[in-house]
Order: C-alpha cells, then structure tokens, then sequence
C-alpha cells in the first residue's frame, strides 16, 4: 500500500443566513504509512474542517461535503455507510482534539475512558480492557497508573489530561491519528514534553499522523511533510526542510519573515498587511492576491491549481507566478 | 544603557499580594496562594519591559496591582514620585489617566451594545478633559493613529476582526495620553500575521508617544522582538531579570532555561532537546519548599530543598534567584 490516506478535491461547505458557503475548496493531499504531515495555518482557513470531514464529524445539519473522495487504506471514508465508519473511527483512525479539559467526559474516571475505547474495538472483557488501559497509562507515562485510574478529570493538570488524550486515541493501535492543535492549550514546558511523547510512540507504534496547529515552531519539530493553508485551500506542500528553506508561495515565503524567533534579534522581521478574506466575501482568483507582495506581475481573475514547481512531486505550489 | 541617571516611570518594590482561597466539602480548608511574592522592578521611559512566565506564575496579577486593579497586600508601586498604593480613590483616579491597560481578548473586553464611538467616548466625557464637541474629532484622531477608518466609529465589536479590535482596545488605552501601558497578553488571542501588524502598531506608537509598556506575555519569541529587558516568573517569584539579549542568550537561571528550550524554534535544521524536560509545574496552593523550581532543576544541591535562594544582583542590572549563583 502506497498511501495510507488520499484526499482529492475535498470541498466543505457551511449553511450561513444567506446561504452554502466553502470553508474549504479542493483540498487535495496523500499521506504515506509512518508520516507525520502538518497542516499549519492561521484561525479560520479551514485546517480542522478538513480534519472533521474526514472523521465525518461534521454536524448534521448546516454543513455537507460538496465533492471529493478520501481514500483510508483504499475504501471511501466519505460515501462510506455509517455503520462502518464508525467501527472504524476510533480504532483504526482516531483523533487528539485540543482542548484536554474539556475534550474528556467529566463524570467518568479517566482510566475508564481509556477502557471503553478497548471494550468497544478490540473485541475484549472488561477486565482485559483495564489491563490494556493501565498498559497504556504507563506508556504515556503517567506516573502510578494502578491509582490514577480511578482519578476524575478534573483531579488531573492540563498535560496529564492530554496524556490520557492521547492514550485514549492509541488504545487500539490506530493506522491513523488525526491531532487537532493537541498542544496549542498547554504551557511551553508542557508542549515540549507532548511534542517529544508523540515522536516516541510514533516511533514504536508505526502510525501516520495528521498534525493540524498554527504553530511554525512546533511544525519544524513534528512533520516530515507540511501543507500550509490560506483561506480554505492548500497554497503549498513540501518536506519540511525544504518548505523552511524554500518556501515558493508568497504566503508561505511572508509568514514565515513575520514570526519573532528566539534565538535571534528579529530585526528584519516583516508583518503581512492586510485580512484574511471573509467566507462570504471570497474572491474568484487567487485568495491571497489582495495582501500578496508581487500583486503587480498577477492577475487577480485567475485561480490557480496546486502544481509541482521545478518538476519536483514533492513540492507542490498553489501560485499563479510559479506556474 | 544609560539608567542611573535618569529617574525610571514606574518603580515597584517588594510587591506581594497572596489571595485567600477555600477548597473543600462540606468541611473547607482555606488556603494561601501567594500568586506575587516579594517581586521588584522598574520600568524606564519609552522602555517595553517584559514580564514572562507559564499560566499561573502571576504575570497578570503583577500588572493588575500595578494600576491597583487588584489590592495589593504589601510594597509600593511608584509612578514617577507618586507611591500609587497610597493614593484615595480620587486621586487615584486622576493618577490612572497615565496608565492604561491592554486586555488579552478583543472579544470580551468590548461591550457588545455599545458602538466604537460610545465605547471611546465615554471615558472622554467622565474625565471632562474637552468640550463636548471635540470629544469626536479627537476620537477620530485616535482611530486614524491606530490604523482604524474614521468610518468605523458607528460600528458595534462584532462587526470587526480579532486584530482590528484589539486595534480598538489600544485607542481605548491612549485615550488619554498615558504614559505607561500595561499590555496583558496583548496579542496572544491573534493570528500570527496580526499579531506583528499590531506589535509593529505598538513599537510605532512607543516611539511616537513616548510610551512605556509593562508588556506581559507566555510567548518568549514576541517579548525578545518587542522588549528591551525582561523578567522571567514562576509560581509568583522573579527568577532572573535582564536584557533580552542577556536572558534569552545566556540564561542563568535553570528555570530560564528550560523555559527557552522548551520554546520550539521555527528551523527543522535545529534539532531541539525535549525529552531532557520532565515535570509540571507545581500547585501554587503548595509549592514545594526551599527554591520553587527544586524538584524540575537538573542542577539542584542540598541547600535548594531548603532555603529559597536569595535575589543576587549581577552587573548591568541583571539578577537572579538562584543558589549557583549567590
């Protein structure tokens, strides 16, 4: 199996008052077994619609998928029956949402939530499901699982709550696992320790990830694949060493002079002027033409596709000037 | 830098506020959480002084007691001459025209019924400062300074973006001329290409305006590009305090280290040591004894479990709690 996830032409559309509009158009990526891709880009642009299409989280009402296939391990995830999916989602692909506190059912303990999970899946008794729990528990490392199991979330700090996120979203040895800005609540210290468990059980777990955050610090350190979004598309995909070291869509290229570094004097530091356009405001060409800093050799009419740039497949670039 | 000569805008000594909390049922225990404890500081004119830290540490209330909007329990704060924590209501009414705050969220620090005019205009009107018929075209002024249409001045909050509002929040704030500005996370509720615009709106002012910020932030990367000097927090003590450059490229402090390393760096090519950090950040209600940070530091002695270390004062204003180096 080449891919283990293939998303084409992926458009996700939302009922406002005055009508369906796009939050997301023609998203389109793949994602290889063991690979981490980062989907980074600023509120709003689409990065965790994407992500809920896919795990069909969307709600009933109000949204619909206007076009687009996904394939998870070769079947449809999206005209997939219901039934199936979700046998799937949950064992073989899961998801770490953002906010830990209140992501976790406050009236169950949190070893029991762990349980369900394998209850649930894995075809196992109860007392075997708390074993696993347990197991997983000490993986995530959780100090002295035997009590905390029985501790409510709310006993538990913000990174600790994270942990049993996590533990919960591998419980059942997922082929794929969707993480949802899984840091962007906790304290720096905290994050680090979350970004390095991660890249541990990814490395003794075999899975692949989807790593949805705003954070370019954060990317530099999880993805071997990143795909920046602007506006409800991808403007641009590559290896993450290439796109830190050349970066080809303009926006790309003007985020990455606008964020403060650490570890430099920031002198040359450029912010983007301008807004991001409104979902019902979308222009018909190129979203970013209007804050873009080559605007003068563009046309504003056109929109341009995600195409390889220098013959490169891995690096794709949704730019009009780069065609 | 030339600091001793010059008498610094705002002056703080030994700052404490400790809030009284009860836990428990149906039998409550009160607890002490020292959220500031013993912390000093000054802020010199048209400086941006930092104030960084994990959530909990008391950054927020430090700013809080500066313009007394929270009480507190011991020190002084001085602005210029003037001892604030000794001032009545009157004249600290008048004295807090020279210093305004920045909240964090754009979206609750507004008031959702009022438009931008009534919102700007109101405290013109309290404060009697101009006659009734300037109070508008000084508001315009004010909403052209910070890159806001004269337009807008009829819209109501929710019509405008995170950034623009927050725009908003900073006229509020300049209303009248202060000379110090307490910005509270100021752009942490932002997306990253805002943020700059409004950290760049901010410097530009600073230097227009001759404003001083007490610019309070967990994000170390925006302290180091907007501030001069910095000091690091943690569970309601100052740790170290220095230049950026001091702090950020030679931290002393063990704790001012982990806090840099932990912070990720925007480069693949730099590979970062996570796994070496271990532990959370312990209960303010109960912090462990001796040196706060004892129990996480890699470099702990015997007498960090013991005594809390004293604050050292190196060479060019820079300092440290720290028992390595007192």
């Amino acid at each position: 199996m080449k891919y283990i996830l293939e998303v084409k032409n992926l458009s996700t559309a939302f009922k406002l008052q005055s009508g369906w509009y796009r939050a997301t158009t023609d998203i389109s990526f793949v994602l290889k077994p063991n690979e981490t891709l980062a989907v980074v880009g600023e509120s709003g642009c689409g990065k965790s619609v994407t992500a809920f299409s896919l795990m069909g989280l969307l709600p009933e009402h109000g949204s619909r998928i206007d076009s687009g296939s996904a394939l998870f391990k070769g079947e449809d995830l999206l005209t997939m029956p219901k039934e199936k999916l979700r046998k799937i989602r949950g064992s073989a692909m899961t998801m770490i949402f953002q906010e830990p506190m209140t992501s976790l059912n406050p009236v169950l303990t949190v070893g029991s939530q762990i349980a369900e999970a394998v209850f649930y899946h894995m075809n196992v008794g109860k007392a075997a499901a708390r074993k696993r729990a347990l197991e997983l528990m000490d993986m995530v490392k959780i100090p002295d699982p035997g009590n905390r199991y029985n501790d409510y979330p709310h006993h538990l700090s913000g990174g600790m709550c994270q942990r049993i996120m996590i533990a919960m979203s591998l419980a059942c040895e997922p082929d794929l696992v969707f993480a949802d800005e899984p840091t962007t609540a906790l304290d720096v210290t905290i994050q680090a320790q979350m970004i390095y468990l991660l890249h541990e059980l990814k490395e003794k777990q075999q899975m692949s990830m989807v790593f949805i955050t705003h954070d370019l610090g954060v990317v530099a350190h999880v993805a071997d694949r990143v795909a920046v979004m602007y506006a409800g598309n991808i403007v641009e995909t590559a290896p993450v060493a290439d796109l830190f070291a050349d970066p080809r869509h303009p926006y790309t290229k003007a985020l990455l002079k606008s964020i403060p570094r650490l570890d430099k004097d920031n002198k040359d530091i450029l912010p983007i002027q301008g807004m991001v356009p409104s979902i019902d405001n979308m222009p018909e060409g190129c979203r970013f033409y209007s804050r873009c800093e080559k605007k003068e050799q563009c046309r504003p009419d056109k929109f341009p596709q995600l195409l390889p740039i220098d013959n490169n497949p891995n690096h794709l670039v949704r730019c009009l000037l780069c065609e | 830098m030339n600091t001793s000569t010059e008498q610094p805008l705002l002056t703080v000594n030994h700052l404490t506020k400790h809030f009284f909390i009860k836990r428990g049922f149906p039998k409550s225990v009160s607890y002490t959480v020292k959220a500031v404890d013993d912390v000093s500081f000054h802020v010199n004119r048209k400086e941006a002084f930092g104030l960084a830290g994990e959530s909990g540490c008391g950054k927020s209330t430090v700013g809080r007691c500066v313009l007394r909007l929270i009480e507190p329990d011991s020190g002084q704060v001085f602005l210029q001459e003037k001892d604030i924590t000794s001032l009545n209501d009157q004249e600290l009414r008048s004295t807090r025209k020279k210093m305004q705050i920045i909240f964090q969220d754009p979206y609750s620090s507004l008031n959702p019924r009022r438009t931008i005019g009534q919102t700007l205009e109101e405290p013109m009107r309290v404060h009697k400062l101009c006659d009734h018929d300037e109070i508008r075209n000084i508001v315009v002024d004010l909403l052209e300074n910070v890159g806001l249409s004269p337009g807008v001045i009829d819209k109501y909050p929710h019509e405008f973006s995170g950034g623009q509002r927050q725009r908003v929040g900073i006229a509020r704030a300049l209303l009248f001329n202060p000379e110090l500005i307490v910005a509270d996370e100021a752009v942490s509720a932002l997306d990253v290409s805002i943020q700059m615009q409004i950290l760049q709106l901010l410097q530009d002012l600073k230097e227009k305006l001759s404003l001083s910020y007490l610019f309070i932030s967990h994000d170390l990367a925006v302290v180091r590009y907007f501030c001069q000097r910095v000091a690091i927090m943690y569970l309601g003590k100052f740790v170290e305090l220095g230049t950026v450059t001091q702090i950020f490229d030679e931290p002393l402090h063990p704790y001012t280290l982990t806090l840099r390393n932990a912070s990720p760096i925007p480069d693949p090519s730099i590979k970062q040591a996570f796994a070496q950090l271990k532990g959370e950040v312990p209960s303010p209600i109960s912090p462990p004894q001796g040196c706060h940070f004892h129990p996480r530091c890699a470099k702990a002695k015997d007498i960090c479990s013991r005594e809390y270390p004293k604050w050292t004062e190196l060479d060019q204003g820079r300092g440290v709690a720290c028992h390595l180096y007192s």
